[in-house]
């Protein structure tokens, strides 16, 4: 049995809740900048996305790393190895859901690590568009179609900068 | 005393637009003390640095934008206070908005914005943690509200900046001018965008990434998860999600309140209701929920049209206060025409409500023959034109031709047209009436009292606690009593700027009520480490309340101002067939009742020296003393 975040943009309301729970749970200290989900936001077409690791079963971020420091563990999260990892960035580049991000010192890689099994973002969503979920054979195309959305709203969010 | 406080960012950003300058100064720490946040922060403001010779439009009018304590720290808490002296009514004036700009404001690392001067040529203030720029606007100056934060937030190149700007109408000082923020928000009353645009200030940009330091996380998490939890419970979430606030206009038409045809009646018949009642809104909704900062229910309503008329068009933020001034209550019942309207006010940055108050009235004095076609620049302006209604929204906007008189609001029409008086619903100058006074008489008497004119948002949640209505049974005396707590919650929720929809308005028990009161305490002790009890700070709303009011009478205001407009006290509302609400008729008992209760002087409606000083307002007991109005 294997436990994966899915989200659904169309039912976020872009509260932040799950940001708020994720610094809590993380650092202890209200600070957006260090929490491994972000919402970002297109007001005028209505558009939110959550930028957070789904645990996705490609993961190319293992492939991307030159110095093989992140692995897959047990609960399907990512972990990365401070030993190994050189802070380029090319795991967070890899990323089709902006799930690994730099911190704003540039000093930590952050990625979800799943609250260690209950994660607060989803616990904590009101809408229910953010769930922690089984993800198996049979639904695993609707999951990904979830995941499609995700890249579809976040681009178009990103666009209102061209 | 304490020395710092966590929960506020600690710094005050000051703004001369004269000058060219910016300044960060710290939170002053008796402000925390005695008037905690937000509103109360801007009443405090405005009574240091406006006495009665700074006009609405002087350079030395402060603009204040002021969050709260719990901004980006509790469920619904993206609220912001803007205040200025009102050129609409020449008074106190402040208009609150909600969204994600109060929280950005304080990770930048301020609490409050005062702006003052005025800039030679058009600008924006763009605000980051590294602090605060004036930059160039004229390549913003005429453009609309959508296409302004379009631009600002390429030209920022981040998402997640946000933006309050004003329109066209704020730059022509149109005294119902709108700050518009992030197309679906916006401070509309009391003409704060036309002070915004006497200063040629176009827009504030902010972005902050810093952390809002909390006293005690572990508190402060319970607390906040409590929160939730009431929320989850409450019956009126699932409605605030599922139609936002439109499920009030079932709520008015049942009352009999809706005030069609300019007040003359209050029901409309399920055949014509059912046009522009929430079920038929909710046909244009576009997204199952939206709205602020950690808000739990999200009661943003954002529309999209596909109009055969107009093609396809979006409209955001619509409430139930913004699309029943622009639809039933001009007779229009064609909600495409009705959101079209909408989409064109919010676009010019003007307030809905008030501009569509202003020409419901208009067609009651063109119906009466007291504005002929002439007055008009010619035009017919028949009930339910939705097509002349348009014309005028935009006359009003640029001040043209019979805009001008539009444009300098309710107050204008009456003096162009002296009989209009007579038929205009406002107090104070302010014309904000969403619902009619006679269907509630108690609970009406806020629009009365209420420091910055006509207003349903400084007491708001009666209708909860025992029903608006069946408080009119009991003796007045008990009566105000249950007023008065929904007046000091409400203004708690001000100071502290979180949202009156989720923590007052629709809380639907008394328990639910007790519970959100707790929890707001347990909030705000957790972040600031302070230790207040629920009786210190309703103290401090009360202060804030006795000072936006001595503010008031130092412009000259007194008892008689604060008032019903005649149609309420004199003339019956018909409702369903046969029914009827009488007049209000004893509004001064209610009035002298608010009064005792508040310690102000029964005559004159000045507070009382005693009052005074047990609030610890000295100040303003010698300021009013020397001037010889000092309430007894």
């Amino acid at each position: 049995m294997v436990k994966k975040l899915v989200y659904y943009p169309e039912k976020c309301s872009g509260c932040r809740i799950c940001m708020l729970e994720c610094v809590l749970n993380h650092n202890g200290a209200i600070n957006y900048s260090r929490s491994r989900i972000r919402i970002r936001e297109d007001k005028e077409k209505v558009l939110q996305v959550a930028e957070v690791c789904v645990q996705c079963e490609e993961s190319p971020c293992i492939d991307a790393c030159p110095e093989n420091a992140l692995s897959k563990d047990g609960l399907g999260r990512i972990v990365i190895d401070k030993e190994k990892c050189i802070l380029c960035g090319s795991c967070a580049n890899s990323c089709p859901y902006h799930g690994i991000t730099l911190d704003k010192e540039g000093k930590e890689l952050l990625i979800c690590d799943l609250c260690g099994g209950d994660p607060a973002c989803a616990k904590w969503c009101p809408t229910g568009a953010m769930t922690y979920q089984e993800v198996t054979d049979e639904n695993l195309e609707e999951v990904k179609t979830q995941r499609g959305k995700m890249v579809e709203a976040w681009k178009s969010i990103y666009s209102i900068l061209k | 005393m304490f020395l710092s406080c966590p929960g506020y960012a600690g710094n005050v950003l000051r703004v001369d637009l004269s000058r060219k300058e910016v300044r960060s100064l710290p939170l002053d720490k008796e402000l925390i003390r005695d008037f905690i946040g937000g509103r109360g922060f801007v009443a405090k403001v405005l009574w240091d640095e406006v006495t009665p010779d700074v006009s609405p439009f002087s350079p030395d009018n402060p603009l204040v934008f002021a969050t709260g304590p719990l901004t980006d720290l509790a469920p619904s808490a993206g609220r912001v206070t803007v205040g200025a002296r009102s050129p609409t009514t020449e008074i106190h004036g402040d208009s609150n908005f909600g969204g994600l700009f109060g929280v950005e404001l304080k990770r930048a690392g301020y609490d409050m914005i005062v702006i003052k001067g005025r800039s030679e040529k058009p600008v924006y203030l763009k605000i980051d943690e590294n602090g605060a720029e004036i930059r160039d606007a004229s390549h913003l100056w005429g453009k609309g509200v959508y296409e302004t934060i379009k631009t600002l937030i390429k030209e920022v190149g981040d998402p997640d900046a946000h933006v309050a700007c004003i329109g066209p109408a704020g730059e022509n000082m149109v005294y119902v001018a709108a700050i518009q923020s992030d197309y679906n928000r916006s401070a509309s009353k009391a003409g704060m965008g036309a002070v915004m645009g006497s200063k040629n200030l176009k827009a504030i940009v902010v972005r902050g990434t810093k952390e809002t330091k909390v006293h005690d996380v572990k508190k402060f998490r319970e607390a906040f998860e409590e929160a939730l939890r009431i929320y989850e419970r409450e019956p009126t979430t699932q409605l605030g999600r599922t139609v936002g606030s439109h499920f009030l206009h079932s709520v008015h038409n049942e009352r009999g309140a809706l005030l069609l045809k300019n007040g003359r009646y209050g029901y409309l018949p399920p055949e014509i209701f059912s046009k522009v009642d929430e079920k038929a809104v909710n046909r244009y909704h576009i997204k199952s929920t939206s709205g602020c900062a950690f808000c739990y229910i999200g009661c943003e309503r954002n529309f999209l049209v596909k109009s055969a008329k107009y093609g396809e068009f979006m409209v955001h933020g619509v409430d139930y206060y913004g699309l029943a001034p622009q639809s039933y209550r001009l007779d229009i019942f064609d909600l495409e025409e009705a959101l079209y309207n909408c989409r064109l006010c919010v676009d010019l940055g003007l307030d809905l409500s008030s501009s569509g108050q202003m020409i419901a009235l208009m067609m009651e004095l063109y119906e009466r023959g007291i504005v002929r076609k002439e007055d008009l620049d010619g035009m017919e302006l028949k009930w339910g034109d939705s097509e002349a209604v348009r014309t005028l929204l935009e006359k009003m906007a640029y001040r043209e031709g019979v805009g001008k008189i539009f444009a300098n609001g309710i107050l204008g029409i009456i003096r162009r047209f002296p009989e209009a008086e007579k038929y205009a619903f406002h107090v104070k100058g302010l014309d904000n009436i969403p619902q009619d006074f006679r269907a509630a008489r108690t609970y009406n008497l806020r629009y009365a009292i209420s420091t910055r004119g006509a207003d349903h948002m400084r007491a708001s949640g009666l209708s909860r606690l025992g029903g608006a209505i069946a408080v009119d049974d009991m003796a007045v005396s008990e009566a105000i009593k249950t007023f008065l707590i929904v007046e000091n919650f409400t203004t708690l929720v001000n100071l502290l700027e979180v949202c009156t929809w989720a923590w007052s308005a629709y809380t639907s028990s008394f328990e639910a009520y007790k519970a959100k009161e707790k929890v707001l305490v347990d909030l705000y002790n957790a972040v600031t480490g302070r230790n207040v009890t629920i009786d210190d700070l309703y103290k401090a709303c009360h202060r804030t309340l006795i000072l936006e009011r001595a503010e008031n009478n130092r412009y000259g205001l007194r008892r008689k101002d604060d008032n019903m407009p005649r149609r309420f006290l004199e003339e019956p509302l018909p409702t369903k067939p046969g029914q009827a609400h009488p007049p209000v008729t004893d509004f001064d008992e209610r009035l002298t009742w608010y009064y005792r209760y508040r310690g102000i002087d029964e005559e004159t409606g000045v507070p009382k020296k005693e009052t005074l000083l047990e609030l610890g307002l000295d100040y303003v007991a010698e300021d009013l003393e020397r001037r010889g109005i000092l309430g007894r």
